[in-house]
């Protein structure tokens, strides 16, 4: 069983992607991941975050919804209709938290979706309990 | 009650009063015609009974006749004093039944009557004669005696021929009655027949006048009640009918009228609903992302602890207001939203274990800055996963625990989970202030807390109880209080959902 402090180490050296076209929501959500010593990479809009995706293929995806000139629901859409990418798990993050939110979000594809704000003591913990039943993370925890 | 002026326009009530005024008068015609028949025929009954009258007088007078005759003869034979006094009587009553056809009969008979007087008379004369001679015995007795029977013979005759006379006036007065019963009869059954024809055709057209319009009109409404609201009555007529149709058009127009006011005004509704809700989706999006940043920065700087003493005493206090603002809206949104009877519900499993373990994660940084003890504790009774909304019971939870930790000042909050009958139990106790027991239902109203200056010495907007509430009721639950001031609060959430065990059955 692994403890709080341990669960943090797993994003060790791990690359995520943040897309957020709000600059500073993408600095706190990158300078939290930093903190757990993960590999972050940043995107300010769709387009941008679809390419990195590709040519990176991180361990998962951090999404918000309402973006300029590619959305998050057209950047989801893209990512699960190309093999190259469809198998990353991509976590919503919204400010939008009206009801059935969360049901459409994964309708659409995202594995789940967390709120803004976030609470940034627990941001990661949050983050991960819920990409823990992803088969990527399952082994990467069977390998640490 | 009709004004006279009304005879002004065609009407069918006075077409109606027309035809039965026409009845009423061949009534009256009828009965004018026939009174006269009537009276005549009164006067000829009247001369009937007298005529019976002399018919029976003419017949004694007959019958006296005969026994004169039988008493004469045996006068003749047998001449004594009984006889001739029978025969006094006899002449007697003879002239008295003269007397009473004279009295009775009318002028036509009357020459009759005279002349049978006079036989009579002679008659009497003549015997009184025969009577005398008899008695002095003389020859011309057989002389006599046949002058007397000749006498008989011509009275008898006489009498005969008044009879028959009387008879025949008798006949032809019945005959007379009976043309007269025949004249009224024939006159009574062709005036029924007219009347009834009368009648007959005033009510078939009177039905036709009325009965035509209204099945137009029912035929209409009909249409109008189906749907076609610009259906309407043709008015052809000024008369009553129509201007129940000219009314009837008018209430369709206002029908219509009074359809198509409503369905803008329900169009304009959903409009200004779908604003409302485009309105709170902006709102919350708008509100909550500025927060995300102060939030997220304000939580590094403390997480990264280098900043000097006053400068984090700073960062934490601008970061516990930022909460505090968050809370605010959240607690506007959900509250609108929850009234506005837009909240949806959407039970998912949630894992008993992991929910705890994130709460008490949650509020174990509040609980250390405030110095208290904070147990989280899972009644082994609970099984491991349950059915509910989770942001629904995650802001049940959170508003109870973040109230208890507000009003707390010493000692210990618990958050203790557990089932009973069936239902999840979720119970947040404190050792805080407490709360009277006359408060103890105001509270959970909008806007309301223990004290009004709470707002400024706890913060708060008032509507955490108020949304835990409706959020209970919106689940089939309840949430309820037991307090004592100055010891501490205890909040008892009881929610019907289903619950299993990890590998277990379904339990409700």
């Amino acid at each position: 069983m692994t403890t709080r402090k341990s669960i943090d180490h797993v994003l060790a050296d791990q690359k995520v992607l943040v897309v957020d076209d709000e600059p500073d929501s993408l600095l706190v959500a990158a300078k939290l991941l930093k903190r757990v010593n993960a590999k972050v990479l940043t995107a300010t809009n769709g387009v941008e975050g679809l390419e990195i995706a590709r040519s990176e293929r991180p361990l998962f995806i951090i999404s918000d919804l309402s973006m300029p000139e590619m959305s998050g629901w057209q950047l989801i859409a893209e990512l699960k209709s190309d093999r190259a990418t469809l198998d990353i798990p991509v976590i919503a993050l919204t400010a939008h938290a009206m009801a059935g939110d969360r049901t459409r979000a994964i309708a659409a594809g995202f594995h789940n979706y967390l709120t803004k704000p976030l609470q940034p003591e627990t941001f990661v913990t949050d983050l991960l309990r819920v990409v823990m039943d992803t088969p990527v993370m399952i082994d990467l925890l069977a390998e640490k | 009650m009709m004004r006279w002026n009304v005879l002004a326009k065609p009407s069918i009530y006075r077409q109606i009063l027309a035809s039965f005024a026409v009845i009423v008068v061949l009534i009256l015609v009828a009965g004018i015609f026939n009174s006269y028949e009537l009276t005549q025929l009164q006067r000829v009954s009247q001369q009937v009974a007298p005529v019976g009258e002399q018919l029976i007088t003419v017949q004694e007078y007959a019958l006296t006749l005969e026994s004169l005759d039988v008493r004469l003869e045996q006068f003749i034979l047998v001449g004594d004093e009984a006889t001739r006094n029978e025969i006094e009587l006899a002449f007697e009553q003879l002239q008295s039944s003269i007397v009473l056809l004279q009295e009775g009969t009318g002028e036509s008979l009357s020459g009759d009557v005279q002349q049978l007087e006079a036989a009579t008379n002679d008659l009497i004369a003549e015997s009184q004669l025969l009577i005398a001679t008899l008695d002095e015995q003389n020859t011309s007795v057989n002389l006599l005696i046949r002058n007397v029977f000749t006498s008989i013979d011509d009275s008898r005759s006489l009498s005969q021929d008044l009879t028959t006379e009387l008879l025949t006036l008798v006949q032809t007065t019945v005959t007379e009655q009976a043309r007269f019963v025949e004249q009224i009869s024939v006159q009574l059954y062709v005036l029924t027949g007219i009347i009834f024809m009368i009648g007959v055709g005033s009510a078939v057209y009177v039905s036709r006048r009325v009965a035509g319009p209204l099945a137009e009109m029912a035929a209409i409404a009909t249409e109008v009640a189906e749907g076609n609201l610009e259906a309407r009555v043709r008015v052809k007529s000024e008369d009553e009918t129509g201007r129940l149709g000219l009314a009837f058009n008018r209430m369709a127009d206002q029908v219509e009228q009074t359809l198509n006011d409503l369905k803008k005004a329900n169009r304009e509704l959903k409009e200004v609903s779908r604003l409302k809700d485009e309105f709170l989706a902006i709102m919350s999006h708008e509100l909550r992302t500025p927060l995300n940043a102060i939030i997220g920065f304000h939580g590094i700087m403390l997480m990264d602890d280098e900043l000097n003493e006053e400068s984090q005493f700073m960062v934490k206090r601008s970061r516990a207001n930022a909460d505090r603002l968050l809370n605010l809206i959240n607690d506007i949104l959900d509250i609108s939203r929850i009234e506005s009877g837009r909240l949806q519900l959407v039970p998912v499993e949630l894992h008993i274990a992991e929910l705890a373990e994130h709460w008490e994660a949650q509020m174990s940084i509040l609980a250390t800055e405030k110095n208290l003890d904070f147990e989280v504790v899972i009644d082994e009774s609970l099984p491991d996963i349950v059915y509910a909304d989770e942001d629904a019971v995650t802001k049940i939870v959170t508003n109870l625990l973040g109230n208890a930790f507000k009003f707390t000042e010493q000692g210990k909050v618990l958050l203790k989970m557990g089932s009973a009958e069936g239902k999840w139990v979720i119970e947040v106790s404190d050792t805080g202030e407490g709360i009277p027991a006359h408060m103890q239902e105001i509270i959970f109203e909008r806007f309301r807390q223990v004290d009004g200056s709470s707002t400024r010495k706890f913060g708060g907007s008032g509507l955490g109880l108020a949304i835990v509430r409706n959020l209970c009721l919106a689940m089939n639950g309840t949430v309820t209080v037991t307090s004592t001031p100055g010891s501490g609060s205890n909040f008892t959430v009881s929610l019907p959902v289903e619950m299993r065990e990890r590998t277990g059955v379904l339990t409700a």
